[in-house]
Formats: C-alpha cells, sequence, structure tokens
C-alpha cells in the first residue's frame, strides 16, 4: 500500500505517562518507517493512525515488551 | 463548623448524598467505561480516574484537611439506599471486631494489583470497583451499623491510618457539656419522643464522642453532628499526628498498644508503601528473576509471594523486634517486647504516609491533565463531538519538578515519624530518652533511606503475567 498518510503514537501500559508521537516516513513503495524515541524502559504499546489513499481511516495497535531506554525503530 | 458557607454546609443533614452522589455517577461512568471502552489504560476513564486521580486527590486531601473521602464514599450511599429494602438482621461477630479481616484484604488488593497488573487494565478495574459494591451490599445487607467500614473496607482502613495525621478532626466542642447530656445522640442517634424511633442515626462506628480519641476508624460521616442536639460536636482542626504521641483509651478502639490488628495494619500500611513503588521501579524485575531461579519457578505468582513476605513479614519482625529489644535493654523500659513494639509501630505510620504521599503523588501529579483528552475521548466515542478532539499531548508536570516535591513528602514523613517516635520515648524513659529513641530513630532512618531511594530509581512497568525469562 502506497500513499498512506500515517502516524504513530507510542503510551505506556500506566495511565498518566507521556505519550510519545512519531511521523511516519514512506522511504520506498509500501516501507514506512517510523522513529520514536521511548524514553521509560518497560512495556509499550505502539498505536499506528491514519489514513489510507481510499480515504479509508486505518487504526492498528501492537505491543513492545521489555523495552530498555532507547530508540526503537519501527 | 463556625466557618460561613462551609460549616452551614457540612451541619446539613443532607452534605453526605449531596457529595456522594456526584461521586457515584462518576464511579458508573468509571465502571462502564472500564468495560466497553478503549482496553488501553491511558485511553480510559477506568484506570486514570482510580490509578491517577483517585489515589492522588485521596492523600492529598488527607494531608491537607482529613478523611473526606469516607464522608462521600459512592459505595455507602448505595448501601443507604439498599437499607430501605434490605434490613441487616444481625450483629458483626463478635470474634471478627478487629482489622485482621481489612488487613488481609489491604494485602491481597496490594498483592492482586502486581500480579494483575491492574493499573493496567480498564476491564479488571471496573471489576474491582463492581467487586466492591457487591461486598459493601453483602455485608452491609446482612450486618447492622457500619460493619464494611469498621472492619472490612481496605480504602477505609488505608484512610483511618493516614488521616491521623490530618489537621482536622471530628470532636467535641465543649466536654462540660457532653458530661450534662442525658440522651447521647452522637452514639444512639436523636430519637422521637413517642416512640423512641430514631429520627437521625448516631454514630455506627461506635464512636462515642466524649471519648473519642483521634481520627482513627471515623469515616466523617457527620453522623454525630447531625445527631447531637446541642450542636456540640464539629470539625476542629488540630496539630497533624498528636494523636500518635499519647495512647488513652479511645471509644470504640481501646487502647493502641493492646491493638496488635491495628498495629499489623498500621505495619501494612508503612511498609507497603514501600512494597507498592518498589514494585514499578527497574530492581524489582532483576529480584524477581533472581528468586524464579533461586525458587525454580517460572510463574510470578509464587516469586510475588515471597517478595510480600520479606517485605510485610520478615522485614518489620526484625527491625521493630530488633529496636524494642535494644530500646529495652539499653533504656530499661519496662514494657514487653511485642507490646513494646506494637507501641512504637505507630510511630513509623508519618514515614509510610509521606511513601504513599511521594508516590501517588508522582502518578498524580505527572499525569494530572490527562482527565481532560480521556473524557475528549469518552464523549467522541459516544457520537457527540462537542469538547473537540482529544489532546493527548496533555500529561502533568513534568517529572523532575515532582521529584522534588516528592523529597519533600518524604522528609515530612521522616520528621512526623522521629518527633513521635521521640515523643514515646520521652514517655517511656524520661531519664534515658535518647537511648530509648535511638533504635527507633534508626529504623526510620532505614526506611526513609530506602524510601529516598526508591524514587531515583528508573521506573519500569511491565504489563503482562511474565514468564521469568529475559
Amino acid at each position: 500500500m502506497t500513499g498512506a498518510h500515517l502516524t504513530t503514537e507510542a503510551d505506556m501500559t500506566h495511565a498518566g505517562m507521556s505519550p510519545v508521537f512519531g511521523s511516519v516516513q514512506e522511504n520506498q513503495p509500501g516501507r514506512y518507517e517510523s522513529t520514536l524515541k521511548l524514553g521509560m524502559a518497560g512495556d509499550w504499546v505502539v498505536l499506528l493512525h491514519g489514513t489510507l489513499p481510499t480515504g479509508e481511516k486505518v487504526e492498528r495497535q501492537f505491543e513492545l515488551r521489555n523495552v530498555r531506554p532507547n530508540q526503537a525503530r519501527c | 463548623m463556625k466557618a460561613p458557607i462551609l460549616g452551614a454546609l457540612f451541619r446539613w443533614r443532607y452534605v453526605r448524598p449531596v457529595l456522594q452522589a456526584p461521586l457515584l455517577i462518576v464511579s458508573v461512568l468509571m465502571i462502564l467505561h472500564g468495560l466497553f471502552g478503549p482496553s488501553l489504560a491511558p485511553k480510559n476513564l477506568a484506570t486514570t480516574l482510580t490509578w491517577l486521580h483517585f489515589r492522588g486527590v485521596l492523600v492529598l486531601v488527607i494531608l491537607c484537611a482529613g478523611n473526606f473521602f469516607c464522608l462521600a464514599c459512592p459505595f455507602m450511599l448505595v448501601r443507604q439506599m439498599a437499607r430501605r429494602v434490605l434490613k441487616p438482621r444481625w450483629n458483626w461477630p463478635r470474634a471478627l471486631r478487629n482489622k485482621w479481616i481489612s488487613v488481609g484484604l489491604f494485602v491481597l488488593i496490594l498483592f492482586l494489583y502486581e500480579l494483575f497488573d491492574l493499573w493496567s487494565s480498564p476491564w479488571w478495574t471496573a471489576w474491582l470497583i463492581i467487586a466492591y459494591f457487591a461486598s459493601v451490599l453483602l455485608v452491609d445487607g446482612l450486618f447492622k451499623h457500619a460493619s464494611f467500614c469498621k472492619f472490612v473496607c481496605p480504602i477505609g482502613q488505608f484512610n483511618f491510618v493516614a488521616s491521623t495525621l490530618s489537621p482536622f478532626e471530628v470532636k467535641v466542642r465543649e466536654q462540660s457539656i457532653c458530661t450534662l447530656c442525658e440522651t447521647k445522640d452522637c452514639i444512639r442517634g436523636r430519637r422521637e419522643s413517642a416512640s423512641d424511633l430514631v429520627v437521625i442515626r448516631g454514630c455506627e462506628l461506635a464512636l462515642f464522642q466524649p471519648r473519642k480519641v483521634g481520627n482513627m476508624d471515623c469515616t466523617f460521616c457527620l453522623d454525630c453532628v447531625h445527631a447531637c442536639p446541642h450542636d456540640n460536636i464539629g470539625i476542629l482542626s488540630r496539630l497533624p499526628g498528636s494523636e500518635l504521641l499519647t495512647d488513652p483509651l479511645r471509644s470504640g478502639i481501646g487502647y493502641f498498644f493492646k491493638r496488635k490488628d491495628m498495629a499489623a495494619l498500621a505495619i501494612v500500611f508503612c511498609f507497603g508503601a514501600l512494597l507498592n513503588a518498589f514494585g514499578m521501579v527497574s530492581p524489582v524485575y532483576a529480584v524477581e528473576k533472581w528468586l524464579a531461579h533461586l525458587m525454580g519457578v517460572s510463574h510470578e505468582a509464587p516469586v510475588l509471594g515471597t517478595i510480600f513476605v520479606f517485605f510485610l513479614v520478615l522485614e518489620p519482625i526484625l527491625l521493630l523486634g530488633v529496636a524494642a529489644w535494644l530500646s529495652r535493654a539499653w533504656a530499661g523500659i519496662r514494657r514487653s517486647l511485642v507490646p513494646l513494639a506494637v507501641r512504637y509501630t505507630y510511630g513509623l505510620v508519618p514515614l509510610g504516609f509521606g511513601m504513599w504521599l511521594a508516590h501517588y503523588g508522582f502518578h498524580f501529579l505527572t499525569g494530572l491533565y490527562t482527565i481532560v483528552p480521556v473524557t475528549q475521548s469518552a464523549v467522541a466515542g459516544l457520537g457527540y463531538a462537542f469538547l473537540g478532539e482529544p489532546r493527548w499531548t496533555l500529561t502533568g508536570l513534568p517529572a523532575n519538578v515532582v521529584q522534588v516535591i516528592e523529597i519533600g513528602f518524604l522528609l515530612l514523613g521522616f520528621a512526623g515519624s522521629l518527633t513521635v517516635t521521640h515523643g514515646l520515648a520521652a514517655e517511656d524513659s524520661p531519664n534515658r530518652t535518647l537511648r530509648a529513641f535511638l533504635p527507633w530513630a534508626a529504623v526510620c532512618a532505614i526506611l526513609w533511606i530506602c524510601a529516598i531511594w526508591l524514587i531515583f530509581q528508573p521506573m519500569e512497568m511491565r504489563a503482562t503475567m511474565m514468564l521469568m525469562s529475559g
């Protein structure tokens, strides 16, 4: 899928922790890359928000477990 | 109660249901959002309001005022409505008129909180609230008076212990007026003269106002205020923690030094504060992994159980036992070892409260504004857009600023515990006060250093029932 407009958001599993927001770049056709700086160790949930070229809204959620405080590329 | 507006409000018979009603509505919304809303904790009202705002505001209100959360308890409103239909038939069993059940429940909730990562689950948080309502209806549907509040409710026990440090207390204004009072409405209730039926109930927690001392077991329900025919009971100011410096005979409680169950509650309150915070920092996972390897288990429950036994049983026995033995031997205090340890346990309450303030205050202040986007999102989820797009960038105060406040709370708690234990030591051994005091000061210092170490540890929250791997 090319031409999608996407953003990422990472949340910890505890309420109140600062979310991290990232933009998404389509570096190659159909290949999207986002950089999120996760400042706290532990479990994170990454949310993918966006709009497909067809206008359809997309929401996806996936977990990152046992993150060490570092950059995560996804 | 003499304050303008507030005084009239608290003297009004219906102040309690008026305060309870909004919290009941909020509780219902939390349950609904927890069960049917987003499964991610930072996006859900149940987890945000419970683990950030409720806990944080609770400890701050107790610090600055008193046990007003028990006054506004939504569970009691439901109970009161149910009692129009369900008439409880029995008195709470005499053998259970102590704090052991509530201590066990307090520990259980702390344990389940860690084991099931309740803070990360809107669904489980909602069910915890539902279970609480069900428990209140069951206990107070069967048993008379405020049996749930006095003997069961873990939140209430936490509030009772913490409010020994509050600056306000429900108490008698003039003892001489009580001496002349023949009807004792504050505990018997205001009765209709012809039928002797109670028209305004008295204290359901068996606290007879003329002999009530302090805030332990007081829910600030104000039944005594409303029942008193002489307007002789009010919410009066006092020196925070002063009730821990003395141990007179307390109505509805007895002597603190004879109440091992209350001392156990104080131990869970104090040592549980450190344990609860420890569960959220990086070193706990290394400890869990090491213990799992040592015990040859892969599930978290036995490992967590071992940590709980260490923090809530072994560590207190060791620290309090050694301190009691030392102060007894060194200062020649004539009390037996166990009553002595029990007596000084209450001196650790300020430290414990300082740790709860630091921990809950941290989450509350750093996540202070998150209720805005969560509410916006909840309303939008119902199809209403009038609150606008959720502003997920709103969080709270910076962590480095809040850390300074945490240190302040811990210093306050440390100073409070040193003051209380010194006061007890001076009473026990007027000629060798320092010798009586130093062992307990050392315990306070050890716990305080642990608390300071804790708040400087990196936080790490893992929200899964982890296998002990990696």
